[in-house]
């Protein structure tokens, strides 16, 4: 018999068809049925539209979080088949992996390496859909559920990072949570609950190992389930609210002009029928069942394409490219496992994890309280703010909004190069701690000098620019920016420049052969 | 109407009343739940390791001008003219092991460079406040350490001192 008798005999046994309730997705009405009748497949829409397609705008980071995770979670539960969580054995289980089971260290290196570039995924898809606008109406509470998603990335790889219990991971915790014990009034409480003593002991073992293999997964499982759903209620990636002309400015365009646009950039599409011409003074929402307008309004629907195959295909592509990035990571670097832990003698220097490093630089700085808890406090609250505080709809789903705003994003960025490392040298040079000791109260160098330093270096852009009458998406654009490019500096200056003592250092002379990429 | 008018003059109705109840019940029982669940994550010291009494060694084993490590008991006693102090080995600015440098003659963190001198006042660096103290007491001629309490201190303060 031929394969196709047998393909034939296949698809329309009972078995098959109990399952499948469509025919070959060859055609419209099937590839609708395909993606609305699959449990994992009615996660997509039946069709997208061709712009939030691109590379350009989205660069697939939330898809490849998503792979990371998915990695995460299967090597991870590899790796809990021998790891012990006992201050005794641990760190013999950690060496046993590495040396006695086969593929054991292969498996140990892709989830660290999966962990370090989800963090850095979540990162810069969130600094994507901060730059396209994509926070803006109605998408505004998926950026809250972002910010949270977030945090519980960094919960989960901080707590993971305690488990191989060698000096590394014990320095690292005893450092992290000893920021926690600043908090004002509740800190010396947070401090005990999470270690489950007063210092990182069996105890702290075990709390970050249930954290890490149970309570920050499924948070993760969930709060990604809910992004993902509320992307689709919220229609779609915000990329296909931007006209097809990108420098004719929304309101000023004349209907008729509109509907010029819509013919050419049918033509470029090759489309040959259009089920409704696009008239932006319609809206489309549900007649006589409810009031308001759906996330649809003053948008044309024909711009779009069937998601089967075309999203199928480009998830299948970047969950090989990410997989197989992480395998050269892997061949190329194994996942460090120093001399076990020992509370006794403190490994020099003793850092936290790269994503928490720039606090510790900015611990140099200031007062703990305030470096610790009050900045990182204050700008979680100015993420979760963003999309209430910059409330217009207009500019969603381009990069930088404008050339304007791409020319505030540039100035920010390089007076923001400029100032921060300036700031760090010079206040290594004179620091105002050793210089006012037992001149001026701690409160003076440690807060008053620190806050007023950081204030000016952050509201002087804004100032500036005040002189251009800024829309409220333009000053976000100024305070993220000077927020993630300090947050970059301050992070790449703890991890490369910081040497033996956390002292200041030529990256290329550091003292006692210290490498700093011997941490990752 | 009628019914909304009693209701003003009693102030309450009673479906208001009941609402309420359920309310203020509901709220009972889920910080009920919490505080339990806290408790529950707030583990009692074990007795005789770190968190118990220790005992350091006979009080002329630790003469002045000596300082000495005891890593069971994560503490440093500092020999004094008029008695010894006991510091917690534990840095005030972010929880790392302080080493005593001999060649230097003083406590360095090497974390993030925090000096404390014999006493444990801050020299330099980070620490907000000197090296916390343990209460000590001497029986028999030896020192005893109570490790379950810490006592942080603005300053060096000669009250601090256990002696004979």
């Amino acid at each position: 018999m031929s394969i196709e008798s047998w393909t034939n005999r296949l698809t329309q046994s009972r078995l098959w068809r109990s399952y499948f309730r469509h025919g070959w997705p060859d055609n419209p009405l099937d590839r609708s049925l395909l993606m609305t009748s699959g449990l994992f497949f009615h996660l997509h829409p039946v069709k997208v539209n061709r712009k939030s397609l691109r590379w350009s705008y989205s660069m697939g980071l939330g898809i490849i979080t998503i792979v990371l995770f998915l990695v995460l979670l299967f090597t991870g539960t590899l790796l809990m088949f021998y790891y012990i969580p006992s201050v005794e054995r641990a760190y013999p289980t950690m060496k046993a992996i590495q040396t006695g089971i086969p593929l054991g260290q292969f498996t140990r290196d892709m989830h660290r390496w999966a962990a370090h570039l989800m963090v850095l995924a979540v990162i810069l898809h969130a600094a994507r859909v901060f730059y396209t606008g994509a926070y803006k109406a109605p998408r505004q509470f998926n950026w809250v559920i972002g910010v949270f998603l977030l945090l519980i990335t960094l919960g989960a790889s901080f707590t993971g990072y305690l488990l191989p219990w060698d000096q590394l991971a014990y320095w690292a915790i005893t450092v992290g949570t000893n920021i926690a014990g600043y908090a004002p009034i509740i800190g010396s409480v947070l401090r005990t609950l999470l270690l489950g003593g007063r210092e990182v002991g069996q105890n702290a073992l075990i709390r970050f190992y249930t954290l890490h293999i149970m309570v920050f997964p499924l948070l993760l499982i969930l709060a990604i389930s809910y992004h993902m759903w509320r992307v689709r209620k919220d229609g779609g990636l915000a990329a296909q609210e931007v006209s097809d002309t990108p420098d004719a400015e929304p309101e000023g365009t004349a209907p008729e002009a509109d509907q010029h646009d819509d013919n050419t950039s049918l033509a470029d599409t090759g489309r040959d029928w259009v089920i409704f011409p696009r008239n932006p003074s319609k809206t489309y929402g549900l007649v006589e069942l409810m009031s308001g307008t759906s996330p649809m309004v003053n948008r044309g629907p024909e711009n779009t394409v069937f998601s089967f195959p075309i999203v199928l295909l480009l998830e299948l592509i970047i969950f090989l490219g990410t997989t197989f990035l992480l395998f050269l990571f892997s061949l190329a670097r194994h996942a460090p496992l120093g001399e076990m832990a020992n509370p006794t003698i403190t490994i020099d220097p003793a850092k936290a994890p790269w994503y928490f490093v720039g606090l510790q630089e900015l611990l140099e700085h200031m007062h703990p309280t305030l470096a610790g808890i009050v900045i990182p406090g204050v700008l979680v609250l100015f993420l979760l703010a963003i999309p209430y505080l910059d409330n217009s709809r207009s500019g969603a789903g381009r990069w930088f909004t404008s050339a304007r705003g791409k020319r505030i994003v540039l100035w920010t960025t390089l007076y923001t190069l400029v100032v921060m490392p300036a700031y760090i040298l010079l206040d290594n040079l004179i620091t105002p701690r050793e210089a006012l000791r037992g001149v001026l109260p701690g409160y003076v160098s440690q807060w008053l000098i620190p806050i007023v330093v950081i204030g000016l270096l952050v509201a002087l852009p804004v100032l500036i620019l005040r002189r251009w009458r800024p829309t409220p998406r333009e000053i976000m654009l100024t305070l993220f920016t000077v927020m993630f490019v300090s947050a970059v500096i301050f992070t790449l200056s703890g991890f490369f420049l910081r040497g033996p003592g956390f002292k200041l250092y030529p990256p290329w002379n550091m003292p006692g052969g210290y490498n700093p990429l011997n941490d990752l | 109407m009628k019914s909304n008018e009693n209701a003003d003059q009693q102030g309450v109705s009673r479906r208001r009343f009941l609402l309420w109840g359920w309310g203020a019940s509901l709220a009972l029982l889920l910080g009920q739940s919490l505080t339990g669940l806290l408790r529950f994550f707030t583990p009692m010291v074990e007795p005789g390791g770190f968190g118990g009494k220790i005992v350091a060694g006979q009080i002329d084993e630790f003469p002045p001008g000596s300082i000495t490590h005891v890593s069971k008991g994560r503490f440093y006693v500092s020999g004094m003219e008029d008695g010894v102090l006991v510091m917690w080995h534990r840095c005030t600015h972010l929880g790392c092991t302080v080493p005593w440098r001999e060649d230097e003659g003083r406590f360095h963190c090497p974390c993030h460079g925090g000096i404390y001198n014999k006493k444990g006042e801050v020299l330099a660096g980070p620490p907000p406040r000197p090296l916390d103290l343990f209460s000590a007491e001497v029986v028999d001629g030896k020192v005893v350490v109570d490790t379950g309490e810490v006592t942080e201190r603005r300053q060096f303060d000669p009250s601090q001192l256990t002696s004979t």
